[in-house]
């Protein structure tokens, strides 16, 4: 048998049975996890990998599915034949291995079969803390990637004998919340090692031969699907450039992004020359990260439900020369990839709705990124590191307004409840609620800016990586661009400041951290929305009288019981007639 | 508000979900918003109505989402309770069935036209989950857990872009219903396939009330077929294939989410198509045994007569299981324990009426989910919160993997429950002085085994005419106005004496 002479009844049952089997890990991971980042933000993965390090299948982040071929490479160059069914590795260096940054930490284990290596089951997740300069490891400061965090280049996390002591040791004495450190890493040795049961137990039941076929088949499958997708779009070239605030190390020089994207028949290639060299401070990616940034742009765009795995890469080509800042050297800081893969992927996003208008989508807000508290543990003494991702909402849609508050381009990552905050971190929620006129105005319009101020209880190291304060992003097709992230000190108060979009320092006891996280970007002319929504966005408290007047030329009467129709329709004429 | 608005219907989260995690109170409250007044003026509306029409009875009671009773008027105030007892009241029907027959663990699978329940009931207790979902949205009220796949008789075959062969989730529903049932439908669904493969006969639908064609269904899959260049037969074997597929991983996935093993539970299959996919899904996840009961399409129905009254009390009470004394674990049930019992006399119970179950949500320190826990004492000892620790290292271990015997444990929450029987119909029980098979025994028709490799004639017995004690070989096909019951080559199918159908592997 081959991938090509498999049944369609066949291929479909294998296809659902490695589905249940990613799955099933992803469930295992989420559930049994100790950090709020992994069980309340979902910020993990489970990975199925050939035995060529292929990726087969992937649940939980989408994005993780570019970090695991790479790290599975970097395994097998290291272990060679010395791989062994009964051991898992640990991994999480972003230039050896695929990690987007230092605290990705992720689990492999091969999966054996009759003797034969015949897969890789694997888990990535975020962990609190890695060790670093800084609480959350990852900070502003950072100018080389030993400033990270511990590296860890694929080592024996498990044996034959369990867990390694030695490692468990050493990675525990490295990090500043040790206990969920371990413990999110004991879940993904299990979800893994869970995994490869499974899968030997589908060997048994369908022979090993036939789900190496499986796996061809469901490669060669994605790649018929991304084809037949391209051939949807008008062939053509398209560029878009836009920039970082900063690097944080030089707070007054942005930092420049560019993609062109060329498409012809089924073939498309992101070519990311002209970007700002590598920086010094910690803003630069690895191609995992660039490559990860365009394919989520592109399944996005052309279909969300297109499986991602390594058959998608046979269609696409990247040109991405090394030092620029989407292809960092070492020893170049990459922290705080987040925010530049979020722009890359809003310019990638721009290209091609350039070149296919009527599937345009609307940026989501930049300044996404993520938020870190550190406190000393009152129990312990050890500290507690409160690690909050920075969502956005998203850009609208040819069909609708954007949605709220999801982070823009891992749609499935939730902000953290504030209960849970309070309940396990020494900190406040003052307030959480939308900001008026802050969505990106538009036919449709993207979802608001949403405010979270904290008040900490006790002295802590407050670090910010996120970005977009300054360049904000964009409207497409007429639309506007929304308000911008940002964050500030003290608001209200004689010691206020405005803070920039990277930074590390200690604050103290009382002091309130105000954080906004930005809107999404608009579509189509104002003057063209419908107007009973924009009488429901007025009475939501999401667009005050006075914008809906100005810019959606929509007069909503002051008790907000209607809208004046004639007022409207006068405003409303000369757009029309213009247009 | 009470005093500005008294005629206002107030939903207090706090009252409604007091449980940590903003959002989905938030959500379950603003359903609670939403559906309460609509739900408490039909109440109220209904128990009038009732009375008036003279019906009295000491037994208007209400299905909960957890699959227990509620008097009507108290059900008029806790609508987010009930939102989902339609589906629970077939978990507890599987639940009585196993009472019946002395069977424990048990998972139901019942599948209808459009989509297939699927519950798990180990120990005898029904699985409550605290992460619904109602039209979309978060609900946080404990409810039964039921793992629901777009998977019935009406589901569709298609064939997907990628040119795999797809079934569901979109289901032709009663009208126009499969090909087969001659009403304007042409889409290849799962009942035609059955019809094609020989386990339905499409002039019996409805014991014969109903004519179908099979023609019709062999069209229908000639031309799912005909674009995959597959025979209708072969075509009919992949639809089979492919939605047994599905249902078996909902069956696997829903097992081992509680860490069980499929070796010790009993499918209880029904809905008018769960009794002729059964055998093949219990083969497939290895499960032994299969039970049918007398009625499958109704099964839903009798929950609702075989229900209890059921309240959950329950109190957040984070600690290390280690640092603290059976004495507060006591005493804290204690208080849980006075609650229940005030509630239960004022719905007119006696402490001889209402039966007690304990139990705890165990986690290791940082985990956000924890696993509920049978606590298997009236007053504990230190000993006895040990043997628990113990017991929850040997659980997490089962379901996730790994275990971490040298770290603390934390006590989340403690938790009563409280049931209260409520008379059930009698369980049928047949004479038997007739066990044989044979009187039944109506006819045979050729039907396709993959094991026997392709179509054999094979025998169709009359349910209605099976008495106790019956013994049928698979392969066999038995029909009854409600369903079709398909048992296997290398299956045996026994009648008990409560007219239940066993099904288990032949020795």
């Amino acid at each position: 048998v081959s991938a090509t002479t498999v049944d369609p009844i066949t291929g479909e049952v294998l296809r659902t049975r490695l589905d249940e089997i990613v799955h099933n890990m992803e469930w295992l991971l989420f559930h049994s996890g100790y950090s709020p980042i992994l069980r309340e933000s979902y910020d993990g993965s489970a990975c199925l990998l050939d035995g060529q390090g292929r990726v087969v299948a992937a649940a939980g982040m989408p994005m993780h599915g570019y970090p695991y071929r790479y790290h599975v490479r970097a395994i097998m160059d290291r272990y060679g034949d010395a791989l062994r069914a009964e051991e898992s590795y640990l991994i999480n260096d972003p230039y050896s291995g695929g990690a987007f940054h230092v605290p990705d930490v992720a689990v492999i284990t091969p999966v054996f079969y009759e003797g034969r290596l015949i897969a890789f089951t694997a888990s990535i997740s975020h962990k609190p803390d890695v060790g670093g300069l800084v609480p959350g490891s990852s900070g502003a400061g950072a100018r080389e990637l030993l400033h990270e965090g511990l590296l860890l280049p694929g080592v024996r996390i498990w044996t034959a004998n369990g867990l390694n002591e030695d490692v468990d040791a050493l990675v525990r004495a490295n990090s500043r919340t040790p206990e969920e450190l371990m413990g999110d890493i004991r879940a993904q040795i299990g979800c893994t090692r869970v995994g490869a049961e499974r899968l030997r137990g589908l060997c048994d039941e369908y022979g090993a031969d036939l789900i190496a076929v499986s796996f061809d088949l469901l490669i060669d499958r994605a790649e018929r699907l991304l084809r037949e997708q391209l051939r949807t779009i008008p062939d053509g070239e398209a560029e878009a450039e836009w920039h970082l605030d900063s690097d944080a190390a030089d707070p007054e020089t942005p930092v420049k992004l560019r993609v062109r994207v060329t498409k012809r028949g089924d073939h498309i290639e992101f070519d990311y020359t002209g970007s700002a060299p590598q920086t010094k401070g910690p803003v630069n990616i690895r191609p995992q990260s660039s490559e990860a940034s365009a394919v989520l742009a592109l399944v996005g765009f052309l279909d969300p439900n297109l499986p991602v795995n390594e058959g998608l890469n046979r269609l696409i080509t990247f040109t991405n020369p090394e030092g620029q800042v989407t292809h960092a050297l070492p020893p170049a800081p990459v922290n705080n990839y987040f925010p530049t893969m979020q722009l890359l992927y809003g310019l990638v996003m721009k290209c091609l709705g350039e070149l296919d208008p009527d599937r345009a989508i609307a940026p989501g807000g930049q300044g996404t990124g993520a938020l870190t508290m550190g406190f000393p543990d009152p129990v312990t003494g050890r500290s507690a590191v409160y690690y909050e991702l920075m969502v956005s909402s998203l850009g609208a849609h040819p069909d609708g307004d954007g949605t709220t508050l999801v982070l823009a381009f891992c749609h499935i990552s939730t902000t953290q409840p504030i209960e849970i905050i309070e309940t396990e971190y020494p900190v406040t929620v003052l307030r959480f609620e939308p900001v008026i006129d802050s969505a990106g105005a538009g036919t449709f319009r993207g979802g608001p800016a949403f405010v979270r101020e904290y008040r900490a209880l006790d002295d802590f190291r407050m670090g910010l990586r996120s970005g977009g304060y300054k360049f904000g992003s964009w409207g497409v097709r007429g639309g506007e661009g929304p308000a911008r992230a940002g964050c500030r000190l003290n608001p209200g108060t004689d010691r206020e400041e405005h803070m920039p979009a990277l930074f590390a320092r200690e604050l103290k006891a009382g002091d309130v951290v105000r954080v906004v996280f930005a809107g999404g970007g608009g579509l189509g002319d104002p003057r063209e929305r419908d107007v009973d929504r924009v009488l429901d966005d007025v009475r939501n408290g999401l667009v005050s009288i006075e914008a809906a007047r100005e810019t959606y030329g929509v007069v909503i009467l002051e008790d907000l019981s209607g809208v004046d129709q004639a007022a409207t329709a006068a405003l409303r004429v000369p757009a029309v007639a213009a247009s | 508000v009470c005093e500005l608005l008294p005629e206002c219907r107030i939903s207090l989260s706090s009252r409604v979900l007091p449980v940590i995690r903003e959002y989905v109170r938030l959500s379950t409250t603003a359903l609670d918003a939403y559906v309460g007044p609509v739900v408490e003026r039909y109440f109220i509306q209904l128990a009038t109505n009732l009375r008036e029409v003279g019906l009295t009875t000491g037994q208007s009671y209400v299905m909960q989402s957890n699959g227990g009773l509620m008097r009507i008027t108290i059900a008029a105030q806790h609508p987010n309770e009930i939102l989902l007892s339609g589906p629970a009241s077939g978990v507890v029907f599987g639940q009585d069935l196993g009472r019946v027959v002395g069977e424990q663990n048990l998972v139901t699978l019942d599948m209808g036209g459009t989509s297939t329940d699927i519950s798990v009931i180990e120990g005898g207790m029904i699985t409550q989950t605290r992460q619904g979902k109602i039209a979309g949205q978060d609900i946080g009220t404990p409810m039964t857990e039921i793992h629901t796949i777009g998977a019935g008789g009406g589901t569709i075959a298609w064939i997907g872009t990628d040119g795999l062969l797809k079934v569901g989730p979109q289901s032709a529903g009663a009208v126009p219903g499969p090909a087969c049932y001659g009403r304007g439908g042409t889409d290849a669904t799962v009942t035609d396939s059955n019809v094609v493969l020989g386990y339905i006969d499409p002039t019996r639908f409805l014991g014969g009330r109903m004519q179908g064609s099979a023609e019709l269904a062999h069209e229908a899959l000639a031309r799912l077929g005909a674009a995959l260049e597959l025979s209708p037969l072969e075509a009919a074997i992949g639809v089979n294939r492919v939605v047994n597929t599905h249902m078996a991983i909902g069956l696997r996935l829903t097992l081992e989410a509680k860490g069980c093993d499929p070796g010790r539970f009993v499918l209880v299959a029904f809905g008018g198509a769960g009794p002729l996919h059964a055998w093949r899904l219990a083969e497939d996840v290895s499960i032994p045994r299969v039970a049918v009961p007398p009625h499958p399409g109704i099964a839903c129905a009798m929950g609702l007569l075989q229900t209890d009254i059921v309240h959950v009390y329950m109190q957040s009470f984070l600690v290390r299981i280690d640092r603290v004394s059976a004495a507060e674990v006591s005493r804290r049930f204690g208080q849980l324990i006075e609650r229940a019992r005030a509630d239960a006399e004022a719905e007119g119970f006696g402490a001889d009426d209402i039966q007690l179950f304990r139990q705890m949500d165990l986690r290791y320190p940082h985990q956000g989910y924890e696993l509920a826990m049978d606590c298997p004492f009236d007053e504990p000892h230190e000993t006895d919160l040990e043997s628990l620790r113990r017991k929850f290292d040997v659980r997490h271990e089962q379901i996730y993997g790994v275990s971490a015997p040298k770290e603390p444990v934390e006590i989340v929450n403690l938790r009563v429950r409280l049931v209260v029987s409520v008379a059930s119909p009698e369980d049928v029980l047949e004479p038997s002085d007739e066990s044989s098979a044979d009187a039944a025994r109506i006819g045979e028709r050729n039907t396709y085994f993959e094991s026997l490799g392709g179509f054999e004639s094979t025998p169709v017995y009359d349910r209605s005419l099976l008495h106790a004690g019956a013994t049928i070989p698979g392969p066999a096909v038995i029909e009854q106005l409600d369903s079709t019951t398909v048992i296997g080559p290398g299956w045996i199918g026994t009648v008990n004496p409560y007219a239940t159908l066993m099904l288990a592997r032949a020795t």
